[in-house]
């Protein structure tokens, strides 16, 4: 006997919503299980009795916000990918995704975003609605891009990176890892990672590590 | 009792300048965290009593220098943080680790100066003291010994308090619009907690309740400015009150001085806010005097040493950076109000027995001022 699959949902807040939604859409109603588990919960939880079906029965996608620059939604991906459930991608109906993009496990691309030919968007990044990644462009894993944003030709998004909605990125500029840019404009200059540039602080805020890591 | 500082303390350029001079110029103040300076060349940069300021590490050992070339007066150095060596990006000099020109390119061709010329020229020297992982400074050409500016006691504190401190730091600077005096005293002053901070960090206080301690300080007088202390020792001292702590398994990764949910402050005359939160987190404010009416904060936000690397690192310090400045802001609001109203006409503050450390440090800053 062959056991359908089902798709699970879990997560919480607007982005968990939003993927029950295309889920729905695109799955039909009967195979979409949504599971509601806060970000603050992750750590403590056990995925397999969470969700009372094994791997073999079941895909699932992550569905957390922004918490903790998208750590969250990567320890569950992780946490996930430990227990052998296969993660799903999410693509709304109104999208557009070229045939030569590459889309990792449990991206969700949002209504009216577009991926470019050969832009690759790596795992567990969020591509909300209207947000246009250009040709050759790279999203890294777990990386957020805000409704409308443009990432340019050839233009790259660090692992774990913010952008909110009205920031830009030129063509080639590289944008690095675990950023949040929030003040609007178009960034035409390579931004070097862990750097913050958000209306609570007038410069924007650096983390330095004082010891070379590999 | 009138506060013994008169309203034009907090926006003469006169008194600005003398400040400058007297207290920035001649005080060891506070330059950065040690662990951003681990790796060979490595270097920050400050600008301290008007003047530019490197710390880098020359194969281990720190050193610090004005930052400016022996040549045409350019920073060598122009990040705030970096790892290069000590050479100025206009034209290329090079700096030993004792301030020396090492190198000149072009020497012979260009500027025609001799081995004894060119090693006739070097660095400013500035005086730098560690403690712990606290990095101090001095500019002053005779600068006086730590232990006069504070107690033996408390350098120990900080000392083993940093000594925790991890290497992956989050630095901020951000500006307030009022004298650097106003913002130091309110954070000496704990009675503006409840008022100006009640819906964000006056929730993770104890609530206050009446107790004996309190109860003999409403009855008491406040003491005559005559026993106030005059030891600069005595400007820089420890607090701590219990705080609402909420654990997360990150924190099992984290060495912590302390395993209790206290919040430890650190005051260090005459500008800094030296904090931790149970030992976790360690916020540093500092308040350097950008203008008569402008302080410019520095903030660096640091865990405890992590056991292992977290790659969550950033997301946790910069979560706790952006609550941090939640709490500055609603500062900032009220002490620019307070600030706008320091104009003509203004009278000295009127202060009570709660304020005896205000009135001891303005009894001291006018010493240093005289």
């Amino acid at each position: 006997m062959t056991v359908k699959r089902l798709l699970t949902i879990v997560g919480a807040g607007p982005v968990f919503a939003v993927a029950r939604a295309i889920a729905t859409d695109l799955e039909g109603e009967k195979r979409v299980v949504a599971v509601e588990l806060p970000p603050d919960r992750i750590a403590e939880t056990d995925v397999r009795s969470m969700l009372n079906r094994p791997p073999a029965e079941s895909d699932v996608f992550a569905a957390i916000g922004l918490h903790a620059l998208n750590h969250a939604r990567a320890d569950l991906c992780a946490k996930f990918a430990e227990a052998g459930y296969p993660s799903v991608t999410l693509v709304h109906r109104r999208a557009s995704v070229e045939r030569s993009a590459i889309l990792a496990p449990n991206v969700l691309v949002c209504a009216g975003a577009s991926i470019g030919s050969d832009a690759v968007v790596e795992a567990g990044a969020v591509i909300l609605d209207g947000a246009r990644i250009e040709a050759g462009a790279r999203v890294g894993a777990f990386a957020w891009i805000g409704a409308n944003v443009v990432i340019g030709f050839d233009a790259s998004v660090g692992a774990h990176t913010i952008l909110r909605s009205g920031v830009n990125v030129d063509a080639g500029v590289p944008i690095g890892d675990h950023c949040e840019l929030a003040t609007p404009g178009l960034r035409q200059a390579a931004v070097v990672d862990r750097t913050f540039d958000t209306a609570a602080f007038e410069q924007p805020v650096r983390i330095y590590r004082g010891r070379c890591r590999a | 009792m009138r506060s013994l500082l008169a309203p034009s303390v907090y926006n003469s350029p006169e008194v600005f300048a003398r400040e400058q001079e007297r207290i920035f110029r001649r005080l060891w103040i506070f330059a950065g965290p040690r662990t951003l300076l681990t790796e060979p060349d490595s270097f920050i940069t400050r600008t301290i009593g008007g003047v530019p300021i490197v710390i880098q590490n020359f194969a281990g050992e720190l050193k610090a220098f004005v930052n400016r070339c022996a040549h045409r007066q350019s920073a060598i150095q122009i990040a705030e943080h970096g790892r290069r060596r000590l050479a100025c990006p206009y034209h290329g000099w090079v700096y030993d680790g004792d301030g020396k020109v090492a190198s000149i390119p072009f020497c012979d061709s260009l500027y025609g100066f001799d081995d004894r010329v060119r090693t006739s020229r070097h660095l400013d020297g500035v005086a730098l003291e560690c403690v712990g992982s606290m990095m101090f400074v001095n500019l002053d050409a005779d600068p006086m010994p730590l232990e006069s500016q504070f107690h033996r006691e408390f350098l120990d504190r900080i000392a083993y308090v940093s000594s925790y401190f991890d290497d992956e730091v989050l630095v901020a600077n951000f500006g307030g619009g009022f004298n650097w005096k106003l913002i130091f005293e309110n954070v000496l002053d704990s009675n503006h907690v409840p008022f100006v901070h009640s819906g964000s960090f006056a929730k993770l206080l104890p609530k206050r309740r009446p107790d004996p301690v309190q109860s003999a300080a409403r009855n008491a007088r406040t003491p005559p400015d005559s026993g106030l202390t005059t030891d600069l020792r005595d400007m820089s001292f420890t607090a701590e009150t219990s705080i609402e702590f909420r654990h997360w398994p990150w924190h099992d990764n984290v060495e912590r001085f302390s395993n209790e949910a206290k919040y430890f402050n650190y005051f260090i005359y005459p500008n800094v806010n030296f904090t931790s939160i149970a030992g976790v987190f360690f916020p540093i404010q500092q308040f350097n005097p950008g203008a008569p009416e402008r302080t410019d904060y520095s903030m660096w936000v640091l865990t405890g040493l992590q056991k292992q690397p977290n790659p969550a690192t950033p997301a946790i310090l910069w979560a706790q950076a952006k609550g941090e400045k939640s709490v500055i802001d609603e500062d900032i609001v009220v002490l620019e109000a307070l600030q706008r109203g320091l104009g003509h006409g203004a009278s000295p503050a009127f202060q009570g027995t709660y304020e005896t450390q205000l009135r001891a440090m303005a009894r001291n800053y006018l010493d240093r001022m005289s």
